[in-house]
């Protein structure tokens, strides 16, 4: 397992290494720099300004400094805030994003898996049809079109919801403590009973289904606190849930196909533990290589979200650093994504190890 | 036991598989008993049904698309009637199946320990150290060495001759009154299969554990069953004592079986099947459904189906056949010479 | 026994191609998906002759109609002039078809003059200062029932009872912070300002009398579209009708969705291409070449897969231009990663077939079996891939659209669905009154990938069976 990890981690800095060059040289190649847009700059103001940031120097230099400014932490100046550093513009913006990212991932892995497992232990339900219908809907349509469908429908027609901005209260958080002690010791009971003789501790299945269980209270608690963020979760969650839906179902499908369940059957175990511990481990590995992807997926539709509802998180910040040339901003988001995406990519290597044991002792 | 009542018996049991193309009847009115300790021996072609007999025995069979009809008698209960509760304590506590692949029946992300400890703290009632304890006392028991450190491995781990041995230590593990052993050794290499066949003979001879073994190797039959039953399109077609049913088999299909093999005595033999081709499940032919490919087959044979019946045996032992010709007084119609060949 | 006759299914009389047809047909949605794919690119295609509008062209007197209105055919400003043929431009379209028919016709239209006087309003800190009319300066100023404010020149219209010093002058209304002068026009149409144009068309298609109020014309006579109230050809309204309703410029919904439905599709199309193209090359090098070569050029998908890519994609059309080459590229750099894996994963399994062996003892060389034998074995994932990558292809392209990059040709955006559905979210109005104009295109959308998802689906499953089912 070790090793595994530390392959996984060396990994990390090749790919964000490529990214930064990447889009460096992107930009770089690009005809016109960032003042060339502005229109009553005198050449010699212009000369400054370069010099300034010392984009007259050669491009092999820029990159230089520019790299040993990040792995020093320093991102640079903006162009367009002149008062402001690129690294306090990303500390302003990423808490939103993060926080509706997060709330956002949370509701889809806990919506998905469970429509998911439902549908595949009731294959050819009604709840079955149903949920994948929706999900087959939530997964082609995208969130730019859902959004504003919701905000037409729940904040202009209906208003229900207000219909932008952003502000989070944690004001129910009290609550949610009680709630998540509460589930903690019912879990704990069910566990008893619901699953034989065998303890509760070492069904790892139980305790992570617990810890999604506590951040969906979480992100539950927060949304009924803020209702300025139930939309913009709802519409960036939607086809995750709906994709993670349809992995957990055709994942768990196939797995209850397999002999092992029937043998796990033919021990006599009941229903619940069957699925529990023989087909969930197999069946949520689909969801598992998919996250990945879906973080990804969750960073590109916060640039919608953050649009439509007016948020101040990075996603907006970038759209506007890209069509006003801000470089240096640019590049910190991409930075700053992109490390993001590749540490989030780690854990869900390392949990994909830890699942399936094949993996890990390679 | 004390009374008559055998531990398992098959009453008329049929099983269908609903299916694109209408139903099919995989098991036809199967009737079949197991004694206490006894051992029994199923044999027939691939796709004669022998497997979801037994599955569903165990009410393994998935339902829907499948549906049963007949009985299956548990010590006189009937298991199609019980709750899932009692299905679940008949299950690996009363009976134990072990299943023809070692390689995918058992969970590949789970360790050895946890699928051995789980069905004895179920149905023992251990607490967690106890129960790793008798796991690896099983694991030992079944020939693999360092027992406690092997309880941690995950399958891929073991070898497909270790991994089967596993799966017996895991059947026999509740100690079981029945053990049924699917095909225990045909995804093995033949060195490796003798061992597992003794093995579960001499568990099952040390704890009185009844047996029934379905298997292609007739001669593994004539070693250690005391039974024998066999299998054709879903039903049973002969059924008696290995004995007299290897010594004077009196179904024209068992006689073909026999013939196929050329010496009983050498134990790994494969079962030849008899040539021609085995019938489509979906549609049997009218009355017998070996009629085609049998060299004894007269006009009654198309127009009536044989049910079982009891023909004399030595000892006044039972030995019955669904057939309705008498092939130690008929002389075969066909050519006994092309018996065995493929039919036009 | 006479041998079962074989199932039909089970006859491999068709070619795999015609197999995978059957099962294609048997499956509803990939069908249903397959007409409603095939009706949207059949419209987006006839669409100038679907539709008689120009997506571009602005009627904005109109402002935003609902679904289903009819609406007076009108031109910005109508001009004719005596002894002249009408200009095309000048005339409602049926007027300027009439002109060229060869018969005589009589163009009659319902002219309402407004009487408007100029008012010069000084706004400071979002609060008036001053009122002039003329020479006059107002504190307060009534707007009657009969009246209305308009920004200058056929501007926006603002809805104000008062107009008053020290009070605000709303949006429409250019807002801006400091101190700021707006011209707004007091605008009134009195019953007796009504009089009847009558254009008379001769039979070689030039105008032969204008006359307006009875009173003929010589010379120049100019009609402003928002002071009609009716026109009709020999007796017959001049109508529009917007089944879709018009957006708040006055365009047609229905020809923007169409036209928006080309730019979609097209892009699609051709990206898909790009990618897919890049993708089995790449894959079939790598597959063909094995060895070092295969392990090194898969690390490399490996290392791309791991990025962020929109975000390359945006930096790329930002810095190079939104040009519809670009956006090729752009979109088709991102696909090929998926195609590419899979390409390669068939050719190593269909290079140990016998038939490349084959080849190979007759002396073909490695490029021939490659192009030859192997990529064509391949087509089946690639009609897979594409359908597949199409719908993906088109949200990235919207995606881009809705976040404001939206392709420049010749300088000029070009509004795809994405593009519309943003401007329909900003257009929606306070309580969702103008909920068309986000609802249409983004029906459109989510229509054509639903259907191209299915569509995809049902292809995978009617090529490769085994893999029914999958996620
Ligand atoms: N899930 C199922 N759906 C439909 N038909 C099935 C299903 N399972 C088994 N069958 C059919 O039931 C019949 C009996 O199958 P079974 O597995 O019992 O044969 P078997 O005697 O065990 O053969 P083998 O020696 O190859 O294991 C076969 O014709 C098979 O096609
Ligand atoms: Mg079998």
């Amino acid at each position: 397992m070790g090793r595994y990890v530390l392959r996984r981690i060396l990994w990390m800095p090749l790919v964000l290494f490529v990214l930064v060059a990447a889009s460096f040289f992107l930009i770089r190649l690009a005809p016109g720099g960032p003042f060339s847009a502005e229109r009553s700059v005198s050449p010699e103001i212009l000369a400054n300004m370069n010099a300034k940031y010392h984009l007259d120097a050669p491009w092999w230099e820029q990159f230089a400094r520019y790299v040993g400014g990040v792995l020093q932490g320093d991102l640079g100046p903006s162009f367009k805030f002149k008062d402001r550093t690129v690294n306090q513009i990303l500390a302003n913006g990423i808490g939103p994003t993060v926080m509706l990212g997060a709330i956002a991932t949370v509701l889809a892995l806990a919506i998905g898996l469970v429509a998911g497992t439902i549908g595949a232990v009731k294959q050819n339900s009604v709840f079955d049809y149903g949920s994948m219908s929706v999900a087959t809907f939530g997964m082609s349509v995208p969130n730019y079109v859902t959004g504003p469908i919701l905000v037409l429908v729940f904040a202009l027609t209906w208003k229900a919801v207000p219909v932008s901005g952003f502000d989070v209260s944690f004001a129910l958080w009290p609550m949610f403590v009680v709630a998540g002690m509460y589930v903690l010791w019912r879990g704990a009971e069910w566990a008893k009973s619901g699953l034989g003789s065998v303890t509760f501790a070492r069904e790892s299945a139980c305790f992570w289904l617990l810890v999604l269980l506590l951040a969906s209270c979480a992100a539950v608690t927060t949304l009924v606190g803020s209702p300025k963020l139930i939309l913009p979760s709802v519409t960036l969650a939607l086809p995750f849930a709906s994709r993670i839906a349809r992995l957990m179902r055709a994942g768990m499908l196939e797995v209850i196909g397999q002999d092992y369940v029937r043998t796990a059957r033919a021990k006599g175990l009941s229903e619940t533990t069957v699925v529990v511990r023989h087909a969930l481990k197999g069946g949520i590995l689909p969801v598992v290589s998919y996250l990945g992807p879906a973080i990804a997926g969750v960073l590109t539709g916060s640039l919608v979200v953050e649009k439509i509802f007016n948020i101040p998180g990075i996603g907006r910040e970038f759209v506007e650093a890209a069509l006003s040339r801000d470089y240096f901003l640019v590049l910190g988001i991409v930075v700053l994504d992109g490390a993001l995406l590749v540490s989030f990519n780690l854990v869900v290597d390392v949990v994909y190890g830890f699942l399936d044991p094949r993996i890990r002792y390679d | 036991m004390a009374d008559d009542t055998p531990l398992l018996r098959l009453d008329k049991l049929s099983t269908w598989f609903r299916t694109d193309r209408g139903p099919v009847k995989a098991v036809d009115g199967v009737d079949l008993e197991v004694r206490a300790g006894e051992s029994v021996g199923v044999v027939g072609e691939s796709g004669s049904g022998k497997s979801v007999t037994m599955l569903s025995v165990m009410r393994l069979v998935p339902s829907p698309p499948a549906q049963h009809q007949g009985r299956v008698l548990w010590k006189g209960e009937d298991v199609f009637g019980w709750n899932a509760r009692r299905v679940r304590k008949f299950r690996g506590r009363e009976c134990a199946m072990i299943f023809q692949d070692p390689m995918t029946s058992l969970n590949p992300y789970l360790k050895i320990g946890l699928q051995l400890t789980e069905s004895i703290e179920l149905h023992l009632g251990l607490g967690h150290h106890a129960a790793r304890g008798r796991a690896a006392e099983m694991l030992g028991r079944v020939g693999i060495a360092m027992p406690e450190q092997r309880l941690d491995d995950y399958p891929h781990q073991f070898s497909g001759g270790m991994r089967q041995r596993v799966m017996i230590a895991m059947a026999l593990s509740c100690d079981p009154q029945l053990l049924i052993a699917d095909e225990p050794t045909t995804a093995l290499d033949v060195t490796i299969q003798a061992q597992i066949l003794e093995l579960i003979d001499a568990q099952r001879k040390a704890a009185g554990t009844g047996l029934v073994l379905i298997t292609h190797s007739l001669g593994v039959v004539a070693g250690m069953c005391d039974r024998t039953v066999v299998m054709y399109a879903g039903r049973v077609v002969e059924e008696g004592r290995t004995e007299d049913v290897f010594a004077s088999p009196r179904m024209p299909y068992t006689i073909g079986l026999l013939k196929s093999v050329p010496r009983l005595d050498v134990r790994e033999t494969r079962l030849v099947p008899v040539p021609g081709t085995p019938p489509d499940p979906q549609r049997l032919p009218s009355g017998c459904p070996f009629r085609v490919r049998c060299p004894w087959a007269e006009d009654r044979c198309a127009a009536e189906r044989p049910e079982l019946r009891e023909v004399q045996a030595p000892g006044a032992a039972r030995h019955r056949i669904a057939c309705h010709v008498d092939v130690t007084t008929t002389p075969p119609r066909h050519d006994p010479a092309s018996f065995g060949k493929v039919n036009p | 026994m006479a041998a079962t006759a074989p199932e039909p299914d089970d006859v491999p009389s068709d070619g795999p191609w015609a197999q995978a047809w059957k099962r294609l047909r048997r499956n509803r949605m990939a069908m249903a998906g397959l007409v409603v794919v095939l009706a949207m690119a059949l419209s987006a295609v006839l669409a100038p002759w679907i539709v008689p509008f120009d997506p571009r062209e602005m009627e904005r007197w109109t402002g935003a109609l609902a679904p289903g209105t009819r609406h007076l055919e009108l031109c910005n400003e109508m001009v004719v002039e005596r002894g002249k043929a009408p200009r095309p431009q000048d005339v409602p379209t049926a007027v300027g078809k009439a002109a060229v028919d060869g018969a005589a016709h009589v163009w009659r239209i319902e002219v309402q003059d407004e009487v408007t006087t100029l008012l010069r309003v000084t706004v400071d800190g979002g609060k008036i200062q001053q009122i002039g009319e003329g020479g006059k300066r107002h504190t307060t100023l009534e707007i009657a029932e009969d009246e209305f404010i308009r920004v200058k020149d056929g501007g926006a219209v603002v809805r104000v009872p008062v107009l008053a010093v020290g009070g605000v002058l709303p949006a429409p209304a250019p807002q801006q912070a400091g101190r700021f002068v707006v011209m707004v026009e007091r605008v009134k149409r009195p019953p007796e300002a009504k009089r009847t144009v009558e254009i008379a068309l001769g039979t070689d298609g030039k105008v032969t009398t204008v006359t307006s109020a009875g009173v003929p014309v010589d010379g120049e006579m100019r009609v402003r579209a928002e002071n009609v109230r009716d026109t009709s050809l020999d007796g017959a309204r001049i109508e529009h009708s917007h089944p879709l309703g018009t957006d708040q410029e006055g365009r047609d919904v229905l020809a923007r969705v169409l036209f928006g439905a080309r730019i979609s599709l097209l892009v699609g199309i051709v990206a898909t291409f790009v990618s897919l193209s890049i993708g089995v090359f790449y894959g079939a090098i790598a597959g063909f070449a094995g060895g070092r070569t295969d392990v090194f050029m898969m690390r490399v998908v490996d290392v791309l897969y791991a990025l962020p890519y929109i975000f390359l994609v945006i930096i790329l059309l930002v810095a190079f231009g939104r040009s519809l080459v670009m956006l090729f590229i752009a979109l088709g750099l991102v696909q090929w990663l998926t195609p590419a894996r899979v390409v390669r994963g068939q050719i190593l399994s269909l290079k140990r077939r016998e038939f490349v062996d084959a080849s190979v003892t007759l002396g073909a060389t490695p490029w021939t079996i490659l192009i030859r034998h192997l990529i064509p074995n391949t087509m089946g994932v690639v009609v897979v891939f594409t359908t597949l990558t199409i719908p993906a292809v088109i949200l990235e392209e919207s995606f881009l659209s809705f976040i404001g990059l939206t392709v420049l040709f010749r300088g000029e955006p070009i509004d795809s669905w994405g593009a519309l559905v943003d401007y329909g979210r900003n257009a929606l109005g306070g309580d969702g009154e103008r909920w068309w104009l986000l609802v249409f295109p983004a029906a459109a959308m989510s229509l054509t990938l639903f259907s191209l998802n299915f569509l995809g689906d049902g292809l995978r499953d009617a090529l490769d069976p085994r893999q029914k089912g999958r996620g």
